[in-house]
């Protein structure tokens, strides 16, 4: 999966801290487990429209829908420069899965 | 996926009936009418100040037209020439419109504030307030209801109070307006703010301002009316002292229409959300895991309370002097709206919003409700609530829809 763009999102607190970002192609269910490397996995298979969150060990937070191409991120407060480098390498590794 | 709106305390969805087409209508003709025409019953703002003052049961001269509930509260506030020192109640169920202007006047004037707290059984803490009352208090603010719990304050008594004790009284109408009678006489309130977007069913950007005539407000804006362009100052006359500027002409045309829907239909929609909170409130006290932030504190424990307590930061002369207790009041319908805030245990709100939203098509409002004060005594810190809104326009599918969903996120 590709970064095709991001772009900040504001939320009902400090939202300088959440992303959206948008990928060259939807999520299947393959990426979604392999993210459970990163941290803990929620992933609501049986909803109509099956949703994850992920907690990454740094405390980034993924969410986001099956096969939608958006995800939401939330970085870590304490240091969001950093979580989002971070996050934006693991796409690497995720299209090279 | 079927996209079910249950946001009707931010913004109502869908407009009355007819508002699109006055809207419209408006807007395709010339504006050849100023909006100041105040004898004309051809103009849009002659004939929604008119309505208005039909709605609140008061003269139309003192109805103030605005872009907001928000811009109406601060005419109000930053009108009444507070000082240094002077106090100021208000309650922890406030939004920010109310809060935030206030907590300006405390920085740069030095007033004084008073939070009045929500005592066990969720209501507002009547021995608190009559004690604040006895340091005579400059003005008092409170909401008609809460637009996080849709808890419906009685404010007819404790404007009566304030009154006596020499206070302003300031009713900020935004939750109530179009959903139950607001008169600012009946319930004592010299200054009633409201807005146009929720139970009214208008347009967004419209909202405005009664003010008794036995209070005078300094004008926050000043600047073109359209007429009486030959003085020098601002003219004092109501509503053009506080009108300043072109007014949004078309936004206001299409709140009219609005408010005659309204007013036609009011008995059946208060009916028929009193049927629908029922409903709502009932189906998710059901669900296990869910807990509804209304009067029942039975699945909090004594230490989760303290701890939002202990997590307030503001300035709080009053809080310190509530006591918690263990509460499991019955809801009942005829004290709110249909306005309930939960949270599904094991999932953060925000998590929770988002699976309603991009899983099932429901559309609610999640976090504080820019009411930050009334969930330190909740204790629904930090996160904030999932807050579900119907009206009486929500299909009944549609609030069982939104019942079945939280009960699979609380699976």
């Amino acid at each position: 999966m590709k970064i095709i763009s991001s772009e900040k999102m504001e939320n009902c607190f400090d939202g300088d801290f959440v992303f959206k970002y948008i990928f060259d192609a939807g999520w299947t269910r393959e990426d979604i487990i392999r993210m459970e490397a990163w941290g803990s996995l929620r992933y609501y298979e049986s909803f109509p429209r099956p949703m994850f969150q992920v907690t990454c060990s740094d405390g980034t937070i993924i969410k986001g829908v099956q096969n939608d191409p958006a995800c939401r991120i939330i970085f870590p407060r304490a240091t969001p420069a950093a979580a989002r480098e971070n996050f934006e390498a693991r796409f690497g590794e995720l299209s090279v899965l | 996926m079927r996209q079910i709106y249950l946001n009707n305390a931010g913004s109502a969805f869908p407009l009355a009936p007819g508002v699109e087409e006055a809207v419209t209508a408006c807007m395709r003709a010339p504006p050849l009418l100023s909006g100041r025409d105040v004898s004309g019953s051809a103009d849009s703002l002659y004939r929604c100040r008119h309505s208005l003052a039909g709605l609140l049961a008061v003269s139309p001269e003192q109805v103030v037209l605005l872009p907001g509930a928000t811009h109406g509260l601060n005419v109000a506030i930053l009108g009444l020439d507070l000082r240094k020192d002077d106090l100021v109640i208000t309650s922890v169920t406030e939004h920010n419109s109310v809060l935030r202007p206030l907590a300006r006047l405390e920085d740069r004037l030095g007033i004084r504030i008073a939070y009045v707290p929500l005592a066990a059984d969720m209501k507002l803490d009547a021995s608190i307030y009559d004690d604040l009352l006895k340091e005579k208090p400059r003005l008092v603010v409170l909401n008609h209801a809460s637009n996080v719990t849709g808890r419906i304050n009685p404010v007819g008594p404790w404007f009566k109070k304030a009154k006596s004790a020499g206070a302003v009284t300031l009713l900020d109408a935004s939750q109530t307006v179009g959903r139950i009678p607001v008169h600012p006489h009946e319930l004592q309130a010299d200054l009633t703010v409201f807005s146009g977007h929720k139970g009214l069913r208008g347009p967004l950007g419209t909202g405005g301002l009664h003010v008794a005539p036995s209070v005078s407000l300094a004008p926050v804006l000043v600047g073109g009316t359209g007429v009486k362009s030959d003085l020098r100052g601002h003219p004092d006359e109501m509503p053009l002292r506080l009108e300043a500027g072109t007014p949004n002409i078309p936004a206001f045309a299409g709140l009219d229409r609005a408010i005659r829907y309204i007013m036609k239909n009011v008995s059946d929609i208060t009916a028929a959300e009193a049927v629908m909170t029922q409903k709502l409130y009932r189906g998710l006290a059901e669900i296990e895991h869910v807990h509804i932030f209304d009067g029942d504190l039975s699945l909090q424990s004594d230490a989760e309370r303290q701890t939002a307590w202990d997590r307030a930061t503001w300035n709080q002369t009053a809080w310190n002097r509530t006591a918690w207790n263990r509460a499991e009041a019955a809801p009942n319908e005829t004290e709110r709206l249909p306005t309930i805030s939960f949270q599904v245990m094991g999932m953060d709100t925000d998590q929770a919003g988002f699976a309603l939203r991009e899983s099932f098509g429901i559309h609610c409002r999640t976090g504080l409700h820019c009411a930050p004060l009334i969930h330190t005594c909740l204790g629904s810190l930090p996160d904030g609530t999932l807050r579900f809104s119907p009206s009486f326009a929500s299909p009944s599918e549609d609030i069982d829809h939104a019942i079945d969903a939280v009960r699979r996120l609380a699976e």
